[in-house]
């Protein structure tokens, strides 16, 4: 039985919740509070000046330091983004109105960018949407790969093809209409200020591009461009499916996908197993 | 209390020059919500840190002083890390940082008033009985007093101290920020403290501002920072030290011999006891 904590004295929580109202109001490209509060009179009222500061200044201290630490957490976490937005663009179009919409609810700053992707398909208007969610989402995936376990040699019995099965924690999959890896690849090698006034690398758009994204033994982070149809198999296995009933599903939709799984599929299992993208799985399939 | 010497907070960014050199080092202080994951790189890393050296736990999000109940998921990995690491004991910050669910990710300061102190201590009474290891809070560097407040900070500090049972991790460049942003003595700070209460010192950089100093960590300690480390290091019996550095960092050798210079200022503490 855990014990009941008290009950926060009213004062306490009074200041405690007028001091988050002040802390959390959005900022600007000057690093000033953006409000129509007068907040310089909120502020004497519970604040006492310094030698120094007037008791605004002093709570503009916090609120500069509330917005610069989340932000500067978002910048490693969205290496991409950064990149594409330059600094105070992401900070005033992403960052801020997106910890605005989705307060951090969790005491890891490691789960602060998860919502990224739902607040672009939400909030976010512009045409480049596609580019700027899969860059989201790809940038997320990075960060979990990076701080996945390292992948784990196991030993699979015969009867492999009928086993349940799933994918290592390190192993993402991506399909997309354009080429973000190599695209991303290019964008990192310079830093974001770099961008600002250079043309962004070119995003080869021709065809839709099938990736795994994994780690390997040395903890090397690796993509690799796969077929579709090595994709739809890693995606049903990933989904709880056994390979033979993945076998199925790829029938159904045939083509050169299935003709080529037909092929390769020896090959496949045998990369999936010497990478150790694969694992035992006693989940039910999920559709 | 064990004296673990002199240490570094582990960062990531000397993790290669750690394992690569394995330096001689008394211990590491590690932030604990860095570690509280089931596995991954972070644990695989930390096994091997334990394989060598000490590790002592620090913790940035208990939030002691919120409103919210206590977290006990958050406070059951915190006790699950500690059989881990074997920490000697655990430390937070008596601050507060979470409201209504929402996460601030920052120290926020509290005001110093009896009915603080009494829901501060018997929090951390609850948090110091659940993870069955002492417990000690660090007092903050803060940019703001509040006109609520009925006595100085470490009268406010050393009650909450004393009424719980607990212990202080009383971070000495942290006095110093405070005195010069609020215009007190750190004398007043130190002398006024039950230092027997003392079980870990903490050491570290900040930045002057003109008008304010903030608690940066960037920065080699200052000869005002030290000054205050001797005076209390002189009135313990000799405590745990750690350096912490967490921007513009440099490398884990160098990052070491700026700790290492403690030993310089608790020559006055060897004196006093010879």
């Amino acid at each position: 039985m855990l014990p009941s904590t008290p009950k926060a004295p009213p004062a306490l929580f009074e200041l405690q919740y007028w001091f988050q109202t002040v802390l959390t109001l959005p900022i600007d490209e000057n690093n000033q509070m953006v409000t129509n509060r007068s907040i310089e009179k909120e502020a004497c009222y519970y604040v006492c000046p310094s030698l120094h500061l007037l008791p605004k200044e002093r709570m503009g201290i916090y609120h500069q330091q509330y917005w610069w630490r989340l932000l500067s957490c978002l910048h490693q976490i969205f290496p991409t983004l950064i990149r594409v937005f330059g600094y105070i663009d992401f900070n005033l179009s992403i960052g801020v109105p997106y910890l605005s919409k989705y307060q951090p609810r969790h005491w890891s700053l490691s789960m602060l960018g998860l919502q990224m992707p739902n607040w672009i398909k939400e909030s976010y208007l512009e045409n480049d949407k596609p580019l700027i969610l899969y860059s989201a989402l790809l940038d997320l995936a990075y960060d979990a790969t990076f701080s996945a376990p390292c992948p784990k040699k196991i030993c699979f019995s015969e009867n492999l093809l009928n086993a349940p099965l799933s994918l290592q924690p390190h192993v993402k999959l991506f399909a997309l209409p354009f080429d973000l890896f190599t695209f991303r690849a290019a964008l990192l090698q310079k830093d974001p200020t770099f961008w600002i006034d250079h043309d962004f690398p070119l995003l080869s758009k021709e065809q839709n591009y099938y990736f795994v994204l994994y780690k390997n033994y040395n903890q090397a982070i690796i993509h690799q461009q796969i077929s579709e149809g090595h994709w739809i198999l890693l995606d049903c296995i990933q989904k709880g499916m056994t390979i033979e009933k993945a076998c199925d599903s790829l029938e159904t939709i045939g083509g050169s996908a299935y003709e080529e799984a037909n092929h390769a599929l020896a090959s496949w299992i045998n990369t999936w197993i010497l990478k150790s993208w694969l694992t035992p799985n006693q989940r039910n399939y999920h559709e | 209390m064990i004296n673990l010497g002199i240490g570094i907070g582990l960062r990531p960014e000397h993790y290669e020059e750690i394992f690569r050199t394995q330096p001689t080092i008394d211990w590491f202080e590690i932030i604990s919500e860095n570690y509280m994951v089931e596995e991954g790189k972070p644990l695989e890393n930390l096994e091997k840190i334990l394989e060598r050296y000490p590790v002592v736990q620090h913790g940035v999000s208990l939030a002691i002083g919120s409103p919210d109940p206590l977290n006990f998921e958050y406070l059951k990995k915190l006790k699950a890390l500690a059989r881990k690491t074997k920490t000697p004991w655990i430390s937070d910050h008596l601050c507060w940082g979470q409201l209504k669910g929402a996460h601030f990710h920052d120290l926020l300061p509290l005001p110093y008033t009896q009915e603080v102190i009494n829901y501060v201590a018997q929090r951390a009474k609850i948090v110091q009985d659940y993870l069955e290891i002492p417990f000690a809070l660090e007092n903050l560097s803060s940019y703001v007093t509040f006109k609520q407040d009925q006595m100085p900070e470490w009268e406010f500090y050393s009650a909450i101290v004393e009424k719980a049972d607990i212990l202080m991790m009383l971070d000495v460049n942290n006095i110093y920020v405070s005195s010069r942003n609020h215009g007190f003595d750190p004398k007043d700070y130190y002398n006024n403290i039950p230092i027997e209460k003392v079980v870990q010192i903490h050491l570290a950089g900040h930045t002057d501002y003109g008008s304010y100093v903030l608690d940066t960590h960037n920065d080699h300690v200052c000869d005002e920072v030290w000054d205050i480390y001797a005076k209390v290091y002189a009135q313990t019996k000799g405590v745990s030290t750690l350096l912490e550095w967490d921007d513009n960092f440099l490398s884990f050798e160098d990052t070491w011999k700026e700790a290492l210079r403690a030993k310089t200022f608790q020559k006055n503490h060897a004196t006093i006891n010879t």
